[in-house]
């Protein structure tokens, strides 16, 4: 059994409200539409399928608005699909209201790193308060020497000497502050956690570190991962699978060593293609995209989402929505014409 | 590098900020050069000083910063000993600056038509109508899809790399020498990021431009520049030609940044971090700034001067034990 899967999954925010109301909207807009004063809606996840096995590691990546922070918060269950059902450990978790949720069981099962450290921690709480902070409310410790205890030990877990606990996060370095947003989300020693570009705003020197952490706790705790990111080359490093987001559908799923050999996805390819490489024999051709992104406002169900901006799109994407099919070696790809060409990276050794 | 008329000589500057709980020597003895039409990327980790070195080419520091010593040479002439009416005249004509969030760089409620008026008018011959039809001269240059249109739009209603877009059309539209851009495309989807680049790129080719990209992406800087200058805490501790950098570093920093930053094959195993932080700029600091972290740390390595080792014609390393 999966630890999590998700069924079908939507979420679609409203961005005109229907009747009366959206009548008047429209009028103010001059957006047209007066007399039908329909709901407009903004499609940011749109039928999203998979699964995370218990102990594995899977990757999100995605352009910035495609909808994979989206997706992060409807596992978290910190938002409510409009539709679709979320399994968690054989439970359907999807349709508990979010504000529920926070007060069941399976709220310290499936834990959340977010992006930005420095946004994420309250300044008025000292790392010791912070890491604490979730032991309190949901794993039932009281305050006392047991407590600080437990604080303590993530903290080493972490590595954060003691000295830090009494600090606040205006007096902690970057890498410090995604080791306190870690440690909290561990405290509870989760099933599932969820993190959301966590080295984004850190120095390579730093997110080295903090990758190394990470792959170390995973090891060590059993946890399986959601890792969002929009840089493969840092999801290739701790994720064995990965899903690849476009505009609120994923367009290419599979083992991550396969899809960097082989993408089939235009889309897949063209992310490929665009990461910059130090090493000029990993460079691949670079494919070009043109062309703006669709609005994700009430997209037609029958146009492939990436058909403004694909380089081999033809009539065929225009009518026909395409569905993910199984490719050899364990990829799923959305796309009437996959690609058959091979990539040459990912197989080349290191030259340092 | 043996042409004696750089575009661009910095000259041993150093810079320091006055502040209340102390003196931050923010950079120290910085040289290097910039040909025309050449790109040059600055690198290093946040705080080793690559905005402070540009703000202090374009002469914005900040009111707290004093050059303590130094020249900056433009085009044969030193920026030190020009008055502030010609650096304004300079500034937007001959040297211009592209920001790292666009968004918070243009000016929120205006449109971004105006915006780009306002920069011809200043600094071109352009009049009356003629300015408008450069306007959108310019932002068909850097291929905004319906220029008339995105015209009237204002910033909120552009995507950030629309934004970039609009920034570059800008900053390119008086044709400058020298461009820099500090960390345009951070915050950029990747996708995007290599559409921003290339239009920097052919910008700069088309107009034979000088350029000083800023950015802590090595894998950015080794793809689209020239010449690295490799920063750590406010010294420049390698410059060198991007394939010699990255073929043979011997800075044990510049080492350390390429084996720390993940690329298409490497393991998580082989990705090594650095040990350390930036040491703090008010202390007392040894010649070399980098020897509290440095694995090859010998005895004089503490002892001033810092050296300037020409391993290979062009090949700069400010280490005495190169690697």
């Amino acid at each position: 059994m999966a630890l999590l899967q998700t069924v079908d999954l939507l979420k679609k925010f409203p961005i005109r409200p229907s009747g009366a109301m959206g009548r008047v909207w429209n009028s103010l807009r001059g957006m047209g539409g007066e007399e039908r004063g329909e709901a407009v809606y903004l499609h940011a996840v749109d039928g999203v399928t998979f699964t995370i096995e218990a102990g594995e590691s899977v990757g999100l990546v995605g352009e910035s608005g495609c909808g994979k922070s989206t997706l992060a918060r409807l596992i978290a269950r910190l938002q409510d699909p409009t539709s679709g059902a979320i399994a968690f450990e054989g439970r359907n978790i999807g349709g508990i209201p979010a504000s529920r949720f926070i007060q069941g069981e399976k709220r310290r099962k499936i834990q959340m790193v977010f992006q930005d450290p420095t946004e994420s921690l309250n300044p008025g709480f000292t790392t010791f308060r912070a890491v604490a902070d979730p032991l309190l409310r949901l794993g039932g410790m009281r305050s006392g020497p047991e407590l600080r205890k437990r604080v303590e030990e993530l903290c080493a877990l972490v590595g954060l000497a003691p000295e830090f606990l009494t600090r606040y996060p205006h007096q902690l370095s970057g890498g410090q502050k995604a080791r306190v947003g870690i440690a909290r989300a561990i405290a509870l020693e989760p099933s599932l956690l969820i993190l959301d570009e966590p080295t984004s705003a850190l120095d390579v020197s730093v997110q080295a570190v903090i990758l190394h952490l990470l792959e170390d706790l995973k090891n060590r705790l059993g946890m399986s991962y959601l890792f969002v990111s929009h840089d493969l080359n840092v999801v290739r490093l701790l994720c064995q699978r990965v899903l690849v987001m476009y505009l609120g559908k994923i367009v290419e799923a599979g083992p991550t060593r396969e899809i960097l050999r082989h993408p089939r996805h235009p889309y897949t390819r063209a992310l490929l293609s665009a990461i910059p490489a130090i090493n000029t024999t990993e460079r691949t051709e670079r494919v070009r995209l043109t062309g703006e992104p669709m609005s994700p406002i009430d997209p037609s169900p029958h146009l492939c989402r990436f058909y403004s901006r694909c380089p081999q799109r033809e009539e065929r994407c225009r009518v026909e929505m395409p569905m993910l099919t199984p490719y050899p070696g364990g990829i799923e790809a959305a796309c009437h014409f996959p690609s058959e060409k091979r990539e040459n990276i990912g197989t080349q050794t290191t030259v340092s | 590098m043996e042409s004696r008329n750089p575009l661009l000589a910095v000259d041993n500057l150093s810079l320091e900020f006055r502040t209340r709980t102390g003196v931050v020597k923010a950079l120290e003895n910085v040289s290097f050069e910039i040909e025309k039409g050449q790109t040059v990327g600055v690198v290093g980790e946040s705080g080793s000083g690559k905005s402070v070195m540009s703000y202090a080419i374009m002469g914005i520091s900040d009111p707290a910063a004093r050059i303590t010593s130094g020249r900056i040479v433009f085009g044969g002439i030193s920026l030190f000993e020009k008055s502030g009416q010609e650096l304004q005249e300079m500034r937007g004509r001959e040297i211009s600056m592209i920001f790292q969030s666009p968004r918070t760089a243009l000016n929120p409620i205006r449109t971004i038509g105006s915006q780009l008026e306002d920069v011809i008018y200043r600094h071109s011959s352009f009049r009356g109508r003629q300015i408008r039809g450069r306007a959108l001269d310019l932002l068909n240059q850097v291929h905004i899809p319906d220029p008339e249109k995105r015209y009237h739009a204002y910033p909120f209603e552009l995507s950030g790399g629309m934004c970039q877009r609009v920034m570059i059309a800008i900053a390119i539209s008086s044709n400058p020498w020298l461009l820099i851009a500090d960390e345009p495309v951070t915050g950029l989807d990747v996708t995007t990021q290599a559409a921003i680049m290339d239009l920097i790129k052919d910008a700069a080719r088309e107009r034979n431009m000088g350029t000083i990209l800023i950015t802590h992406d090595l894998g950015l800087a080794a793809e689209y520049c020239d010449r690295i200058i490799v920063m750590h805490s406010g010294h420049v501790v390698e410059v060198a030609d991007t394939e010699h950098l990255f073929m043979r570093p011997r800075h044990p920093y510049t080492a350390k940044l390429i084996g720390a930053t993940p690329n298409a094959s490497r393991d998580l195993a082989e990705l090594s971090s650095i040990p350390g932080n930036l040491p703090d700029l008010r202390a007392e600091l040894p010649a070399c700034r980098y020897s509290e972290r440095c694995e090859h740390l010998k005895e004089d390595c503490l002892e001033p001067p810092l050296p300037r080792l020409e391993t290979e014609a062009g090949h700069l390393v400010a280490c005495r034990y190169p690697l």
